[in-house]
């Protein structure tokens, strides 16, 4: 299995080199939609983790190992990054027409710097984190080790929130400089906090069907918190949506009127917003006023399309601002550097567990 | 009000039942001379209200530019302060956090009596109070039906919905306890509660409907937590006003609300636990809790704080910079920093342990933040409207004694509320306390009953 992963992460790359002779734009534009998505997951499972530490949650203490797991792909992400320096030109239209009341920011000395000094800060500490919290067989309840993970954890979140944030201000808003929101950042977290918990429902129900048992209730409380965040995600959403629509300043509704009056974007839009939250809301509103259930298949089903919608509107946000072509990625060439991804994620999760050893066999107090 | 001696031990059921009825004795001097400050502050908050309504709204500083000025600075803070209830009543219920029970009761009525507060803002603000109905939808003849596509009218429905579900979840979650009065107490006190309890007898029959119907009220209290104050940010935001205009407001406002209500419940709930000698209810872990949620909430506002400096310069617009310079280093720059001070620097001494558990400290944090968060409102309102697009229009406010005396009023009228409900009412829930403690056992003679 292994080997065909590994295949399809390769065709994924040649894909890339194709796409970067065919149409330059369109391929730097997918890989970046492509690095932000995965890396987000492989940054903010090791944050849920340390936030499940710091309010001492106990109600899966296999749960906060899985979250864990998502740290495979943090080299891969160091690595994606440094390669997206070769597409800055392509990318960020500062960086060959430089704005000059925004120059002591958007640099590209200052704006690299930052992302990659902060990307190996973060994924330092999450990697520290995950040693101490996997150090076994340290008793849990030592007060001297509690207060030592507690430390990890806090500056881990610190980084965590700082980083995420600067992703979305640095990586995605800047690629139309003028436009500006000033919750962008914010909602990048939030939504990355979406997906990593859509991909916690995944990993814990995969985890379910290997033999490692999972209580209904703990899988029923990772819904929860995806039901949560699907509405935080909304939430922060329509905060700039609304504020936006009513103030009717041009150079901040032209984000919006390009992505929501002009096709093909209109009707991504729509799918995204059904795809990736009313669909998913409306089943995990019913799931969630009964008793937790045994069968987890729409929870799964709800889970992708909660990924998938959060790729989609990564897509929204990218393409339209830059390629001129109102065209959907969705060509074979495409596909494929998006499989890669995937499947890059994959390898360096099972990476992760060869390397880490995380035993995911913990007894559950039922402790809510 | 004489201090009853703490109780180190854990309690039982009947310490329960003894403890929360205690709180309802004929109370001490102490708590009589408070209420004479409170009647002689609302005696000169009535003086100044009627001045106001006499003399006109000049009369209370209010000149162009700055007609918002203390009047909605002061609402805006007390329908902050009615969050933490609802976050602390119906959130942390939904996340199962046990610890919230000792401090609910108090926190909802918090809420609720913040909110009226909060209420009375709009009709002083409105100068002719007795038009105020103007802003509900009723017909009449002439159509002059209220701006729907104002924010302020959306205000009126987002604070009256949350007033009405917040008001109902917590006289249903008073219903056990009221029941639990009225058969502790004799006389006319008796009859009152028995009238209260709406017959409730504690059968299987009313716990199950009693349970479902708590936690719906839960779920739809929830997401008002949100909705409320995003609605009271679009007050703002909507505008085009330089240093108002910005995405961030709805969560950052959110967040901002949560912080100063949780520095509010500890500044009721501590005096209460001294007075009344409630340590073993609510307790040092207690306290820790709360000072950690300070502090959280207190690094998410200077998150957004970070970000709102972060996009005014990087917005590149003019009018933003020049607002966002002027109000760091003009007239009104000493309570932007007063601001920074309260809400930034001061939690930030909760990362110690030793201080999240040291009365004295969360009480003078706790204090810090109320402040900080009112001159957050006060930053957000008076220099953005001294400073606008036009510098014909600019203008500096100066508080008048007859609006100062309306906004210290208003904090008289709110303990007015509280300091009279503890006396009425169960101020601890007597009933999920005991959902947290070991059942009584048999042979623990004379302690109590399930």
């Amino acid at each position: 299995m292994t080997t065909l992963w590994a295949v399809l992460a390769v065709l994924g790359a040649a894909a890339f080199v194709w796409g970067l002779s065919a149409d330059a734009t369109e391929a730097w534009s997918l890989y970046l939609v492509n690095l932000v998505f995965w890396s987000a997951i492989a940054a903010t499972g090791p944050a849920v983790a340390a936030m499940m530490q710091l309010t001492e949650a106990r109600w899966s203490p296999t749960v906060r190992r899985l979250a864990l797991t998502t740290a495979g792909f943090l080299p891969a992400a160091f690595i994606g990054l440094l390669v997206l320096f070769l597409g800055r030109a392509v990318l960020y239209p500062w960086v060959t027409t430089p704005i000059p009341v925004k120059a002591a920011w958007l640099n590209v000395p200052f704006f690299w710097i930052r992302t990659l000094v902060l990307a190996a800060v973060l994924f330092l500490v999450a990697y520290a984190f995950i040693s101490r919290l996997l150090r076994d067989p340290v008793p849990q309840e030592e007060e001297r080790e509690r207060v030592r993970r507690n430390r990890l954890a806090t500056i881990l979140l610190f980084v965590w929130i700082i980083t995420l944030s600067l992703w979305g201000f640095d990586l995605l808003m800047s690629l139309d400089p003028k436009w500006y929101s000033g919750l962008f950042g914010g909602y990048f977290v939030v939504s990355s906090m979406y997906t990593t918990f859509a991909m916690l429902s995944l990993l814990a129900v995969w985890t379910n069907s290997r033999g490692i048992p999972i209580p209904p209730a703990a899988v029923q409380d990772v819904a929860k918190l995806q039901f949560a965040l699907s509405i935080m995600w909304m939430y922060f959403f329509w905060s700039q949506y609304l504020v936006i629509w009513y103030g009717n300043v041009p150079i901040e509704t032209r984000f919006f009127v390009r992505r929501f009056f002009v096709q093909p974007w209109q009707t991504l839009a729509w799918v995204i917003f059904f795809v990736g939250w009313l669909i998913p809301f409306a089943y995990l509103l019913k799931r969630l006023t009964g008793r937790p259930p045994q069968r987890h298949t729409p929870l799964v089903v709800v889970a992708v399309m909660g990924l998938v919608g959060i790729f989609l509107e990564r897509v929204l946000v990218v393409f339209p601002t830059v390629s001129a072509a109102n065209r959907l990625p969705l060509g074979i060439r495409d596909l494929l550097i998006t499989a890669g991804f995937f499947a890059l994620f994959i390898l360096s999760r099972r990476w992760f567990m060869g390397r880490f050893k995380p035993v995911l066999n913990l007894p559950h107090s039922g402790a809510h | 009000m004489a201090v009853t001696e703490p109780r180190a031990a854990t309690p039982t059921f009947g310490d329960v039942n003894r403890d929360v009825v205690a709180t309802l004795r004929t109370p001490g001097n102490l708590y009589f001379a408070w209420m004479c400050v409170i009647g002689l502050l609302l005696a000169a908050f009535l003086a100044a209200w009627t001045y106001q309504i006499y003399i006109g709204m000049g009369a209370a500083g209010k000149r162009a530019p700055q007609m918002w000025a203390m009047y909605i600075t002061t609402f805006v803070f007390w329908i902050g302060i009615g969050h933490a209830g609802t976050l602390i009543s119906a959130v942390l219920y939904l996340f199962r956090a046990r610890w919230r029970t000792s401090i609910y009761r108090a926190a909802e009525a918090m809420t609720i009596f913040a909110v009226m507060t909060a209420g009375l803002f709009p009709l002083i603000h409105a100068g002719r109070m007795w038009f105020a109905y103007f802003l509900l939808p009723y017909p009449n003849q002439r159509y002059l039906w209220p701006n729907f596509r104002s924010p302020l009218v959306w205000d009126v429905f987002a604070i009256s919905t949350y007033l009405s579900v917040s008001t109902i979840f917590f006289i249903v979650g008073l219903i056990p306890d009221i029941a639990a009065l009225r058969d502790a107490s004799t006389g006319w006190r008796r009859r009152i509660y028995a009238m209260l309890s709406l017959g409730w007898e504690g059968s299987d029959d009313q716990w199950r409907p009693y349970r479902r119907a708590y936690g719906l009220f839960a779920a739809l209290a929830t997401p008002l937590v949100l909705s409320v104050h995003s609605v009271v940010s679009w007050d703002f935001a909507m505008a085009l006003v330089p240093g108002w205009h910005s995405t961030l407001f709805a969560p950052f406002f959110v967040d901002g609300a949560i912080f100063s209500g949780f520095a509010m419940v500890a500044v009721l709930v501590i005096p209460m636990r001294y007075f009344f000698g409630l340590h073993a209810y609510v307790t040092d872990r207690h306290l820790d809790y709360m000072a950690k949620l300070i502090l959280v909430t207190g690094l998410v506002l200077t998150y957004f704080y970070v970000c709102e400096l972060f996009t005014a310069w990087y917005s590149g617009d003019h009018f933003e910079k020049a607002s966002l310079f002027w109000k760091v280093t003009k007239n009104y720059a000493w309570a932007l920093w007063t601001m920074y001070f309260c809400n930034c620097v001061a939690p930030l001494i909760f990362f110690w342990k030793r201080a999240r558990t040291s009365v004295p400290i969360i009480y003078a944090v706790s204090i810090l933040v109320l402040i900080g968060m009112w001159f957050e409102r006060f930053n957000i309102i008076v220099p953005s409207l001294a400073h606008g697009f036009y510098p014909y229009t600019w203008g500096i406010y100066k508080p008048s004694a007859t609006d100062t005396m309306i906004v210290v009023g208003s904090f008289a009228f709110f303990f007015l509320l509280f300091l009279g409900f503890i006396r009425v009412m169960p101020s601890l829930s007597i009933v999920e306390v005991k959902e947290t403690l070991p059942p009584p056992m048999k042979e623990r003679h004379g302690h109590g009953h399930p």
